[in-house]
């Protein structure tokens, strides 16, 4: 970690290295927790100033549209709601950085790295998985990739970003993780399910 | 019995692949791709259950879903699945099924002296019979239960998983008979996300059952043609043993799947049925229709069946349905049977038709090229043969059809194959809310106006002919797929032809008149699965029940799982008689979900056991339970309750806990406190709306104490705000109600308040938090922080109560909130989740030379009481307000509050509302239960008027006695009174009313 201190994942007592694969031909689905990825919430009227002051010193655009997503490099943009926006991004001081870019404009940005659990689902079988526990219509022609959506999935409140063609980013609150890991597992159990640790 | 009924050849069984199988307990053989009934029938085993109220012998009645009689057990233990319908029950080696609602066996049934009594149970028997005593209802109701009956379920946990998954389609279609297999056809070629569901095991409904050819090729190869068509679109997703059960608001659809039931059990990790939860653009139903039952006198003897489920034994199973089977209709769709087996070189005893002209259908002409006798404008007046059927009463009807004309002629035979017309299944469309409307010339309800984007194509639409199945099934799929954004750009219309023939008439005579008036003698069954005659529609009527809603449940006439699938109509031709109206002015009752029964563990799926409910964790939840903590659930947390030492009690424990605060020092994981960002120009002017207390000039780095209210003056919430900028606040709010504070708030922002510069984010599990109480609290701190003053020289000014610094501690970024809600001096820490675990390990190795004490949930609550701090949601229930609680001084005068106005309602300032106060037994070890009344005086023979009720309660470690707090009638006013608290056991407890501030009322050791 950036602060050098040690620090545990909302998964770390699941110890998933330990049941980690290289080999995942026969698997229907990959799982992959993400740690510690900087995610800030900003919530901001998307005013044209505002989406120039986001790309000057974050480098990346603003989605206006419900439900879209932009990306530049390893920063991205989800669109939550009205008004507001999860960034995601590997560098810790993005905030630091938005925090000063913002000063004086009635931007809100708020650190909640630590409030999230990221785990990747992906795989030929990661709709199917999904369609278990979340009513949401994840077919190419509504939900491609780069969508965006807040949902239930199971009985965790998520928010689902699909990066590729079979590959889902599932934003779950920290303490639901380990529920929401379980339930995956299960779910998945019937395609194949490979641990994989994060690149 | 021996003999086999199979035909020689012929069918859709798999001659080369017999199928052991038992049915109570005796060994039979079938084939590949029987049903359990078709095997039974081929075995020549007639009786097959005990009816519902009388006990009567029942045989197999139909070929599928509409199966009233047949209902059996499959499986063995846990495996078991009772009431399963024999029709629709694939066989698989070493299948093992079980007659129900029997004893001591199905040939000798104790339970059917009800029939020998059945006059003494008429209709509604028990509402009329059991209702005095009133009490005994409870005990009348068990033995009634007993002897009226359904299978039993299993005892043990069912080893086998169950699944659901949701689906989305533009045309969701429901059937794969010859209009749902074109419908399929005509929407997949455009394009359209499309999921056909048929609840058989194989595509085609009744061409399966045809012998006749389609452009060539036989029936079947036509539908399995269709199938591989379909198969090979990559946006259609059929579903075999799929039954669409029920039809919900808004095209919501159930589909109950049998993934595995055919086999003897699910192969490892797929699920044995799973529950699909179907969102559909459009919805085309194709469900087929049900044939009817002709109500004559003792119509349910084993061997009398629907004459198009003896066609589709014969023709798709190659089964008989009897050595000699004598045909009974009051329409065409018979004669086809007749033809079918004779040229099977099966025995037609005869067709008896209601009817006194000759049928025009192409089959009737071939009745005497067959030397098949047509008794026309004839009846079965009666049946033989007590577990099978023997022989058939045949008698002349007068012109009017109302009166048998003598000359009775007894034909033996051991089937009969009736039709009494048939009945569009509508059920689906039904459920979502379409009208339907009665058609004269088929005498049965069809689809009327849809309400939903549905529509009804082939036998459910009432078009029986398959020449026009086809067609409207095309359309129907075409027109959905057009309605849902997709057409074809070359359409195909691989449709076969089939001959047009247009259906007779239906000669409706209901009941079918016998030697004696219906009631007496022989029984007229209508529904056959609820044991409900002609009698007793009669009855009902004559006994004024013109409802047909009423007559329904009086009766209980399609109720029940079977939702009236063939008795329906009949009953209600029997009403409308009875009333003297036609049909459609008696109207039809709703079908309900689901069509057929759906198993609890199908609606489970996999939400049982460990996934039944989320469980959240802290960052520190690992050590809690590696420590073993006994937990607490608060909302879907499992919160440490306390740390039990080797022996300890609870008591033992929460004691050493509580004294440890009080003593020296001890942590608590309070990672589960809400907590709400709020930043903007105008964060300060928000929470003045939203506690009842002033913020405006809360300095920065200073917290306050605040309770909000409901717009009626209710407590909603209550925490401390600290200040951390300008601009800049965090809110905590109790545990778990996180969410509903931050909904709170922005409703309002959103709705009320949009002007208003300030915005919320919850970061409640951002942040890992650690509470640090007791007198050594800083001394503990000092060892770990940096960057912080903590006022070890300098004293409490430096970091005073209620006040908030950031610096370092443990070596992680931190913000230390002095506050407390133990009443000792204390420190809540929040920390990044990540680092939760290190700083709550390094509190205890840096705390070890102090006794440091991790300190659950119960301590806690013990250590507020003490200090007579309430805790939202135990002494607040909703109807709370902050005076109630003793809160004035937290009551701004200066500012409007949400709530604030109905804090002025004169019933809000009443003296005698119930308010906060604290509670002393008499006998110090008396710990009052929570919840328990008050009353003023000594109790005596209730009734007593309750004054109040105690809210929280506990044994009190640091006084030695226990405390316990309340809400009193006047309570303030009453300080020092005696109360008294009946108790379930012992009489009652007498209190005396005193100050809810129990321990240290003045506040010093907070300042520490």
């Amino acid at each position: 970690m950036a602060d050098g201190l040690p620090a545990q994942g909302a998964l770390a007592h699941r110890r998933l290295a330990a049941c980690a694969v290289e080999e995942t031909r026969d698997a229907g689905v990959r799982l992959t927790e993400m740690p510690f990825r900087v995610c800030i919430n900003m919530r901001a009227q998307a005013t044209p100033e505002v989406r120039t002051i986001l790309s000057q010193h974050a480098g990346c655009g603003l989605p206006v549209q419900p439900m879209e997503s932009a990306r530049r490099g390893t920063l991205g943009a989800l669109w939550l709601g009205p008004e507001e926006w999860l960034l995601v991004s590997g560098s810790d001081d993005l905030r630091d950085r938005l925090v000063t870019a913002f000063r004086g404009h009635f931007v809100t940005v708020t650190d909640v790295s630590d409030a999230y659990c990221i785990v990747r689902l992906a795989g030929p079988a990661a709709r199917d998985v999904l369609a278990k526990g979340c009513g949401l219509d994840t077919h190419d022609s509504v939900f491609p990739p780069g969508k965006v959506a807040r949902s239930l999935l199971a009985k965790a409140e998520v928010t689902l970003h699909r990066t590729a063609a079979d590959v889902f980013e599932i934003y779950v609150a920290r303490s639901y993780a380990d529920y929401l890991w379980r339930w995956l597992e299960d779910a998945g159990a019937e395609y194949g399910v490979a641990v994989v640790e994060a690149a | 019995m021996t003999r086999s009924f199979r035909t020689g050849e012929g069918g859709r069984i798999d001659r080369s692949k017999p199928i052991g199988f038992t049915f109570d307990g005796k060994t039979y053989a079938g084939f590949a791709g029987d049903t359990l009934a078709s095997a039974l029938l081929a075995n020549g085993v007639r009786l097959v259950a005990r009816s519902f109220k009388y006990h009567r012998p029942r045989g197999i009645f139909s070929a599928g879903a509409e199966e009233p009689n047949a209902l059996v057990r499959v499986g063995d233990g846990a495996r078991a699945l009772p009431n399963t319908r024999a029709t629709q029950v694939e066989l698989y080696e070493g299948l093992a099924a079980y007659s129900q609602n029997n004893w001591p066996s199905l040939r000798f049934d104790a339970g059917a002296a009800a029939n020998l009594f059945s006059r003494l149970l008429p209709a509604g028997f028990y509402y009329k019979t059991f209702m005095r005593p009133k009490r005994m209802w409870q005990w009348y109701e068990r033995r009634i239960r007993r002897a009226a009956g359904m299978g039993r379920a299993p005892d043990a946990p069912d080893p086998d998983l169950y699944d659901k998954r949701h689906a989305h389609c533009d045309v969701l279609i429901v059937g794969g008979g010859p209009a749902g297999l074109s419908a399929a056809l005509a929407a997949g070629q455009t394009g359209a996300r499309v999921i056909l569901a048929d609840e058989q095991s194989e595509f085609g409904g009744t061409l399966l059952g045809e012998t006749g050819k389609l452009g060539g090729a036989s029936a079947a190869d036509w539908a399995a043609d269709a199938v591989a068509e379909l198969s090979a679109m990559p946006e259609v997703r059929l579903l075999p043993r799929a039954t669409v059960f029920g039809y919900y608001d808004h095209n919501h659809l159930g589909i109950a799947e049998r993934v595995a039931d055919h086999l003897p059990a699910p192969t490892a990790g797929t699920p044995r049925q799973r529950l699909w939860k179907v969102r559909a653009k459009q919805v085309v139903l194709a469900a087929g229709s049900h044939e009817r039952p002709l109500v004559f006198a003792d119509n349910d003897r084993p061997g009398i069946m629907l004459a198009g489920a003896a066609r589709s034994y014969l023709n798709r199973y190659g089964v008989r349905a009897g050595s000699r089977v004598l045909i009974f209709t009051n329409n065409d769709s018979a004669y086809p049977l007749a033809v079918d087996l004779a040229a099977a070189g099966g025995d037609v005893a005869a067709v008896v038709d209601l009817r006194p002209a000759a049928s025009q259908h192409p089959a009737a002409w071939r009745m005497d090229e067959l030397k098949i006798e047509v008794l026309r404008g004839y009846a079965v007046a009666g049946t033989k043969g007590r577990l099978r059927l023997k022989s058939a009463t045949v008698m002349a009807l007068n012109a009017d059809g109302n009166e048998v004309a003598g000359g009775a002629r007894e034909i033996a035979c051991d089937a009969i194959a009736m039709s009494g017309g048939w009945s569009p299944a509508v059920h689906l469309f039904s459920q979502s809310r379409g009208a339907l409307e009665y058609d004269e010339v088929l005498a049965a309800f069809v689809p009327g106006r849809a309400v939903q984007a549905t529509r009804s194509a082939g036998a459910c639409n009432g078009s029986f002919d398959l020449h026009r199945c086809f067609l409207e099934g095309f359309d129907a799929g075409k027109a959905a797929a057009a309605d849902a954004g997709f057409t074809a750009e070359d359409e195909q219309r691989p449709l076969p032809a089939a001959t047009q023939a247009k259906p007779g008439p239906v000669r409706m005579i209901n009941p079918v008149p016998s030697i004696r008036p219906v009631g007496q003698g022989p029984k007229h069954f209508v529904d056959f699965q609820n044991d409900v005659t002609a009698a007793d529609i009669g009855l009902a009527a004559r006994e004024g029940y013109a409802s047909v809603e009423h007559t329904k449940r009086y009766t209980t006439t399609g109720m029940g799982t079977d939702q009236g699938k063939t008795s329906s109509l009949n009953a209600l031709g029997l009403l409308a008689d009875q009333l003297a109206l036609a049909i459609p002015d008696v109207g039809a009752t709703t079908f309900r979900p689901p069509y057929t029964p759906v198993t609890f563990g199908a609606l489970a799926g996999r939400d049982i056991g460990e996934l039944y409910a989320p469980l959240r964790r802290t960052p520190m939840q690992r050590w809690h339970e590696d420590a073993g903590a006994a937990f607490e659930d608060v909302g879907q947390w499992k919160r440490p309750f306390y740390y039990p030492r080797r022996s300890e009690t609870k008591e033992q424990a929460v004691r050493r806990e509580v004294l440890a605060v009080r003593n020296s020092v001890g942590i608590l994981d309070a990672s589960t406190l809400g907590k709400i960002d709020i930043k903007g120009p105008d964060a300060a002017a928000l929470l003045d709306w939203i506690y009842t207390n002033d913020w405006a000039r809360l300095g920065v780095g200073r917290c306050r104490y605040g309770v909000m209210c409901r717009e009626d003056g209710m407590v909603l919430d209550d925490g401390v705000t600290a200040r951390l900028g300008e601009e800049h606040f965090l809110m905590h709010t109790t545990s778990g109600n996180a969410e509903r504070v931050s909904a709170w708030l922005e409703e309002w922002l959103q709705t009320e308040w949009p002007a208003m510069r300030a915005r919320c984010t919850v970061v409640t599990e951002h942040y890992a938090t650690v509470a640090v109480a007791g007198p050594n609290a800083r001394r503990l701190l000092a060892a770990l922080a940096a960057g912080i003053d903590l006022g070890i020289d300098m004293g409490n000014a430096a970091f005073p109560h209620m006040s908030v610094r950031e610096g370092v501690v443990a070596g992680i970024p931190a913000r230390v909130f002095r506050v407390s809600y133990t009443g000792e001096l204390s420190y809540e820490i929040n920390v990044k989740a990540r680092h939760g675990l290190t700083l709550w390990r390094a509190l205890l190795t840096a705390g070890e030379r102090f006794g440091v004490m991790p300190f659950g949930t119960e301590a806690m609550h013990v250590l507020r009481a003490e200090k007579g701090y309430i805790m939202v949601g135990q002494e607040t229930d909703g109807t709370v307000t902050p005076l109630d609680l003793g809160m004035e001084r937290a009551i701004s005068t200066r500012k409007d509050f949400l709530g604030k106005r109905s804090l002025s309602r004169a019933d809000m300032t009443k003296p005698d509302r119930k308010q906060l106060v604290g509670l002393l037994t008499e006998d110090p070890d008396d710990v009052l239960p929570e919840g328990a009344h008050i009353v003023a005086e000594q109790p005596g023979k209730p009734p007593l008027q309750a004054q109040g009720h105690v809210t929280s309660s506990y044994y009190s470690p640091t006084l030695g006695r226990s405390i316990a707090l309340a809400l009193l009638r006047g309570g303030r006013g009453q300080l020092g009174r005696q109360v008294f608290v009946p108790r379930e056991d012992c009489g009652s407890s007498a209190a005396t009313v005193v100050d809810p501030a129990f321990y240290d009322p003045k506040g010093v050791r907070l300042h520490g």
